[in-house]
């Protein structure tokens, strides 16, 4: 069975290394995934697809995608509640949220996301809500909402509802973190014995784990 | 009380330069006493300004370098100090104590997330507007509030110099009323019919939000764009690289000498030219240019055990000096080994963000024999690499020890692409 990847906004949403994620994918499942690289005024066909990602870019690329994807509203709702993967990462989860600023959003969850001046920035590591993996990034957001799901149990931060993870967390999430990318192959292929086997990327997560300003962050 | 001010920066200045730490910190201190102290100075006639997120030091040096060999009085912050502290040092040393600036102009190199604070303080009559590009995240937020930033700092009558190819600082000149001069290369051996790179910054048009398109691309998402709906397009160019062989040709007129083809170098060169020749003779600057290129601390070339070996320094830790190192690489021919390495992500932030090994072009280097990773960040650089190169051809190395050993077992020319400052730990590995 050929997995089906849309990897959304490839050209607005693509601020912080972004396309690490579908790279690292591709580079996995070879020619049993066919990645779609789709943009605005492109047909979406989220019935066709297996895995969804969308990542992070300026504010105003994030409002010209909204008024594209706000025409695949229901298929999107359908989407996430027939349990497919779908992850959105830095300012593109906001989307998903009630409002963006005084812009209506796609309304799927239920936080409203709001603008300000200064950039903030922190490091993350933390535990996923079901301990499955302790995940690293960073977070660079010149907006934030008020969703109170916290998909990360150390930090208010992220959200995930079935397949659906959403997080201001940028960059190449699945790249920097072997075992969280482990479970969404396993998943995604229904393989539960699939073990990653790139020794890089696992000692890169080691090293970062074992940086000494990351010690602050632990419990 | 400003005098006293000017004075005791004086002062500070000649002492902090006996332990080394001049270029900055009387500038500070003066600052901290008198926020005002700015108005006190006269400036010069000219107030020369270059601005941007990359090219700023080369560029500004140059054009201090041939407006003073063609007998102007310049100051330029000549140490890369490009903050508040920095240009207020330049200042309190190039003025007598009563604030008076003796001398036809000063050129500044400017950080561009702090144009606003500082233009406001010297009122440039030339802005010269490089690039926007993105950054490291910590550093700059985005390039979009880096965009902000200058918008907000240009006064209406300086006149800009802007650099024609990128749509970000084309846009950004577009807005002012101001006087404008627009530089551009020309199609040439090294250009792309088409955007290649993922990691681009405004590809969309800023007044319709349509898809750019380009006649051909010099380099990212720099070259001949326009808008296929509306009239947003690159403007008209008043001074144009019209060839490039071992040389560039300015204007189908001017030529200047490249010691090697890198692509910042030609438009840090244009920009410098495009901005000299409103002040003195093109063929002046045209001299001078030729001399001065060949001063360059970025790259080295040598043989070594028989071995060709090219070194390219990058300054900033960021996608935009390594891509263009890997564009470098990229037209050599052969087979190569690369050597990738840093030090540290930031000397500024402590972050440890590797994001933007992501907007690295790697994959469009062809024939790799072995890429050797070296440092504390070998794995992160593997761990990129590995997602398009096999795990044998990529080797990790916590220092350059051991580095001749290493390359005995590699073929090809060696490409080393370092830090400012790690050039002498790999001639050390290797044994030179």
């Amino acid at each position: 069975m050929k997995l089906t990847i849309a990897y959304l906004y490839y050209d607005l949403l693509n601020l912080c290394g972004e396309n690490g994620n579908i790279k690292v994918l591709k580079s996995i499942l070879k020619d049993k995934a066919d990645i779609k690289y789709l943009t605005i005024d492109d047909k979406k066909e989220f019935e066709k697809y297996d895995l969804v990602y969308i990542g992070h870019g300026i504010n105003e690329n994030v409002k010209l995608a909204l008024n594209d994807l706000k025409k695949y509203k229901n298929d999107i709702e359908k989407y996430i509640e027939n349990n497919k993967f779908f992850i959105s990462t830095g300012s593109s989860y906001e989307m998903f949220g009630k409002k963006i600023d005084d812009v209506e959003a796609l309304n799927i969850f239920d936080y409203s996301s709001k603008t300000f001046e200064k950039n903030e920035v922190f490091e993350v590591n933390a535990f996923v809500d079901d301990c499955s993996s302790t995940i690293v990034g960073i977070i660079n957001r010149t907006s934030s909402n008020d969703n109170k799901k916290n998909y990360f149990l150390s930090i208010n931060e992220g959200i995930k509802y079935k397949n659906f993870i959403g997080t201001y967390l940028l960059g190449p999430l699945l790249v920097r973190n072997p075992e969280f990318l482990e479970n969404l192959i396993k998943k995604l292929t229904k393989n539960p014995d699939y073990k990653l086997e790139n020794k890089f990327a696992i000692n890169a997560y080691n090293d970062t784990l074992a940086r000494k300003k990351y010690k602050k962050y632990k419990d | 009380m400003y005098i006293f001010v000017i004075i005791l920066g004086k002062i500070i200045s000649f002492l902090s330069k006996l332990i080394g730490r001049g270029s900055s910190l009387p500038g500070v201190i003066a600052y901290k006493l008198n926020s005002n102290i700015f108005s006190k100075f006269k400036m010069p006639k000219y107030v020369i300004a270059v601005t941007g997120s990359s090219g700023k030091t080369s560029t500004s040096y140059m054009i201090y370098k041939v407006l003073k060999n063609n007998g102007l009085k310049i100051y330029h912050n000549s140490k890369g100090s490009n903050l508040l502290g920095g240009i207020l040092t330049l200042i309190i040393n190039s003025s007598n104590i009563f604030g008076k600036i003796n001398a036809d102009a000063l050129v500044v190199e400017v950080d561009e997330r702090f144009t606003k604070m500082i233009f406001d303080e010297i009122k440039p009559t030339h802005i010269v507007l490089l690039n926007i590009t993105r950054d490291q995240p910590p550093r700059q937020g985005n390039y979009k509030s880096v965009y902000q930033i200058i918008k907000e700092s240009i006064n209406k009558d300086a006149t800009l110099i802007v650099n024609a190819d990128d749509p970000i600082v084309t846009t950004l000149s577009k807005e002012f009323d101001n006087e404008k001069v627009y530089f551009g290369i020309c199609k040439c051996k090294d250009s792309f019919d088409d955007l290649e790179s993922f990691a681009l910054d405004m590809v969309y048009c800023p007044k319709c939000n349509t898809k750019l398109k380009y006649n051909y691309v010099s380099f990212s998402n720099l070259g001949d764009y326009y808008c296929p709906k509306c009239d947003f397009k690159r403007p008209d160019l008043d001074f144009e690289i019209t060839s490039v062989t071992d040389e560039i040709t300015i204007n189908n007129k001017y030529n200047i000498k490249v010691k090697y083809d890198m692509l910042y170098l030609y438009y840090n060169l244009l920009a410098s030219f495009t901005c000299c020749s409103l002040f003195i003779d093109s063929e002046n600057v045209v001299k001078e240019l030729n001399d001065i290129s060949f001063v360059n601390d970025r790259y080295n070339k040598f043989v070594f055990d028989n071995r060709n070996i090219e070194i390219i320094n990058g300054k900033n830790e960021n996608a935009i000096s390594y891509n263009q190192a890997m564009n470098y690489i990229r037209n050599k021919k052969g087979i190569k080994t690369i050597v990738f390495g840093f030090e540290y992500i930031s000397k500024r932030y402590p972050y440890q963000d590797v994001s933007w090994l992501y907007d690295i072009d790697f994959e469009f280097i062809t024939d790799v024999d072995k890429f050797v990773c070296v440092g504390p960040w070998k794995n992160d650089l593997a761990t990129r690499l590995s997602l398009f190169l096999p795990e044998d051809k990529i080797i990790t190395v916590d220092n350059y020890d051991n580095l001749n050993q290493i390359l005995k077992t590699t073929k090809g020319s060696i490409y080393a692409v370092l830090n400012m400052g790690s050039e002498i730990l790999f001639k050390k590995g290797i044994g030179e």
